[in-house]
């Protein structure tokens, strides 16, 4: 059976369970890489230009960790997913930074046709449309739409994408967490989701007692309705989903926003001034963590418990 | 109105003229300086990309002089670029600055803003005026794009480089005073008669050829890239490049009368990035090819940090560079970039480029023997 590889990486968290499903469908076998580790980490920093941003210096470690187990590497080139919105530039030229990380390994492309990201046939790569029929094709997107409604409607019920793959994929629901506390958390999912990098704050602030809300557990439409406070509506889809995350989660009265960006993310530090601006005005409090390669895990988890500890003791002098 | 406007390179000159010409004050910044640097690095956002810093420092030092309003570009994504005047429309406000944003937006994006903008624009005098001011500024900027080209060519052939930059300046000097349309081909010919006078004789050995690539501002704005064509042309290389105002007038606002630029860009992308990126991604990729086939001896390519679509072109331009046996430096510059650490990396890439065209040309003689 034909491997195909799948980045565990960028927005994998958002579309990995579509595209598994998908290639089972066709009789193909999806292999997904393993969680983010510090020797996958390297090989990828080594591969990308000084330059990149960690994200994608991540998802070069990936593709090369997959290079000798599959036949195949699928390379999503997401261009836009909404109509006159943008993920970003380096997700445009992903498969050709990709060919320059592994060489002469077959490369699949799955491209964003059309303001989407699945759903037509023409965004397939080229080597599927003519292997399969167009009805099996068909059949297979339609399964693949199903479980992306049933994956994203996982995640808006408070799942965190690993638990919501484990479910869709045959597991027992896991009942949320129920906590009083609520702490918001925002960032693009790369950086939230991929606990390696982000050095499992999620666990971290659970740990604490906090309910942890971040982007994904809202939907596109209650995001798009807070959008219309901006003089001109931003371009990039994933920075929408920040600032409008951002409003919602001020109105559902959380005690604080930890705010994950990668260094050297080109749309976050003009996004990064906005969310400012509106926390100063509305007075919510803001943490902002830089995540890079060189990240150490006692500066970050120091920082966020200074941040909890503040929180806490807002908390108190409010009852007091 | 008194109104400023972003410096970048040569297009103080026909903005300048046209913002008069339209009856408004031009209130132009001073040309961007180390204050410039300062201001913008102190209130952007720390990771925001040069230009945007230069932008901001621009508009506060504008604004100081008294202007009362300011001309910025806007743009539909997904280069950052697009997003600059929102975001420094709020420092500037936090700042305590009191000024009129008028916004030209391409006209994919929001229609109002740029209706409104024109409007405020045109106010001030009939449109038979303002239709000669927008063609002496367009005249204007092809002559100097065009004058330009000439100094390129000819100062690494002059017999004194200090007299050829002068003639040049003097050029500019002429070119920004001008009010006639007639009287600008006279200029440019003022200045072609000056460097041929002043050119050496033809020895032989053509100087080696280097162009430069990379996002658009970096490449043309010579205050903020160390005067790179001016340090290449001392040391006797012949800078090449394509970009320029008037090209990247005829290919985004004109695209219409000028379809051949997006053709060439993607017809000669096409076998290393097959999408566009943004910004100035795919045209990077498409002039180093260019260059391969030209046979040029090297491609500079100039960035801003941060800079997304010249950080994909980068990743792609080694499988270029191999394929077409063409050296390749890339020039990342931020606010702390020094001249000393360009001025030593730029002597050593020339360097490298003499000593393989003079190997190529032993190669070749004793092939020939």
């Amino acid at each position: 059976m034909i491997k195909i590889g799948i980045p565990r990486a960028l927005l994998y968290y958002w579309y990995g369970p579509i595209w598994q499903v998908f290639l089972t469908e066709l009789g193909l076998s999806p292999l997904v890489s393993a969680p983010t580790g510090k020797k996958l980490l390297n090989a990828g920093v080594k591969a990308a230009v000084d330059e990149a941003c960690l994200p994608v210096k991540v998802f070069l470690g990936h593709t090369l960790a997959l290079k000798s187990k599959c036949d195949v590497l699928l390379i999503p080139r997401l261009v836009s997913i909404n109509r006159k919105d943008y993920i970003c530039p380096k997700f445009m030229g992903l498969p050709e930074m990709t060919k320059q990380a592994v060489g002469d390994h077959p490369i699949m492309v799955w491209k964003s046709e059309k303001n989407c990201a699945l759903g037509s046939a023409k965004a397939l790569p080229e080597a599927l449309r003519q292997g399969f029929s167009y009805g099996q094709i068909r059949k297979g997107l339609r399964k693949a739409e199903q479980a992306f409604r049933a994956y994203h409607h996982l995640l808006q019920q408070g799942l965190l994408p690993v638990e919501a793959e484990k479910v869709l994929l045959g597991g027992a629901l896991l009942s949320p967490e129920k906590s009083q506390r609520a702490i918001g958390l925002i960032g693009h999912p790369y950086c939230l989701y991929d606990s390696f990098i982000n050095l499992d704050t999620i666990g971290l602030l659970r740990r604490y007692g906090f309910k942890v809300l971040a982007p994904e557990f809202f939907t596109p439409q209650q995001i798009e309705v807070e959008l219309g406070v901006l003089a001109k509506p931003l371009f990039w889809t994933l920075s929408q989903r920040i600032f409008g995350t951002f409003r919602l989660l001020c109105k559902q009265k959380v005690e604080g926003v930890i705010y994950l960006s990668a260094f050297a993310c080109g749309p976050e530090a003009l996004i990064g001034e906005l969310i400012k601006k509106e926390a100063k005005v509305l007075g919510l409090p803001l943490l902002q963590l830089d995540l890079d390669e060189h990240s150490g895990e006692a500066g970050f988890v120091t920082r966020i418990e200074a941040f909890i500890d503040l929180l806490n003791r807002k908390r108190r002098l409010s009852c007091v | 109105m008194r109104l400023t406007f972003p410096h970048m390179g040569l297009l103080s000159i026909p903005v300048e003229t046209l913002i008069n010409g339209l009856g408004h004050e031009a209130v132009p910044a001073p040309p961007t300086n180390k204050r410039t640097f300062e201001l913008g690095a102190k209130y952007s956002p720390e990771g925001a990309c040069l230009p945007f810093k230069i932008n901001l420092g621009n508009f506060i030092e504008g604004l100081e002089q008294g202007a009362e309003g300011i001309v910025m570009a806007g743009g539909v994504g997904p280069c950052r670029f697009g997003y600059y005047a929102q975001i420094q429309q709020q420092i500037l406000e936090d700042l305590g600055y009191k000024f009129k944003l008028l916004l030209l937006e391409p006209l994919g994006g929001k229609r109002q803003e740029l209706y409104h903008a024109v409007q405020v624009l045109l106010e001030n005098v009939p449109l038979h005026q303002a239709v000669a001011a927008l063609r002496l500024a367009w005249q204007k900027i092809r002559w100097v794009d065009q004058g330009n080209a000439l100094f390129r060519y000819d100062l690494p052939r002059s017999k004194d480089q200090r007299e050829t930059q002068r003639s040049y300046e003097r050029f500019l000097a002429a070119m920004r005073q001008e009010t006639k349309v007639l009287q600008l081909g006279r200029h440019y010919q003022k200045l072609a008669e000056w460097l041929k006078k002043n050119r050496l004789p033809e020895t032989g050995t053509p100087p080696i050829r280097v162009k430069i690539i990379g996002e658009i501002y970096m490449v043309l704005e010579p205050r903020v890239n160390f005067h790179l064509e001016m340090l290449l042309g001392e040391m006797g290389v012949e800078v090449v490049r394509s970009m320029s105002i008037s090209q990247w007038a005829e290919e985004h606002l004109l695209g219409f009368c000028y379809p051949h630029h997006r053709h060439r860009t993607a017809l000669l992308s096409e076998p290393f990035l097959a999408s566009s990126v943004g910004g100035h991604g795919r045209e990077t990729i498409a002039e180093v090819v260019d260059a391969g086939v030209n046979r040029l001896d090297g491609v500079i390519q100039v960035l801003p940090f941060t800079c997304m679509p010249e950080i994909v072109a980068q990743s792609i331009t080694p499988a270029v560079s191999a394929t077409y046996q063409l050296p390749i430096l890339t020039l990342v510059i931020d606010e702390h970039s020094a001249e000393a650490g360009m001025m030593t990396r730029l002597e050593a890439f020339v360097d490298l480029l003499r000593r393989k065209k003079v190997r190529f040309k032993s190669l070749q003689g004793y092939v020939k023997g």
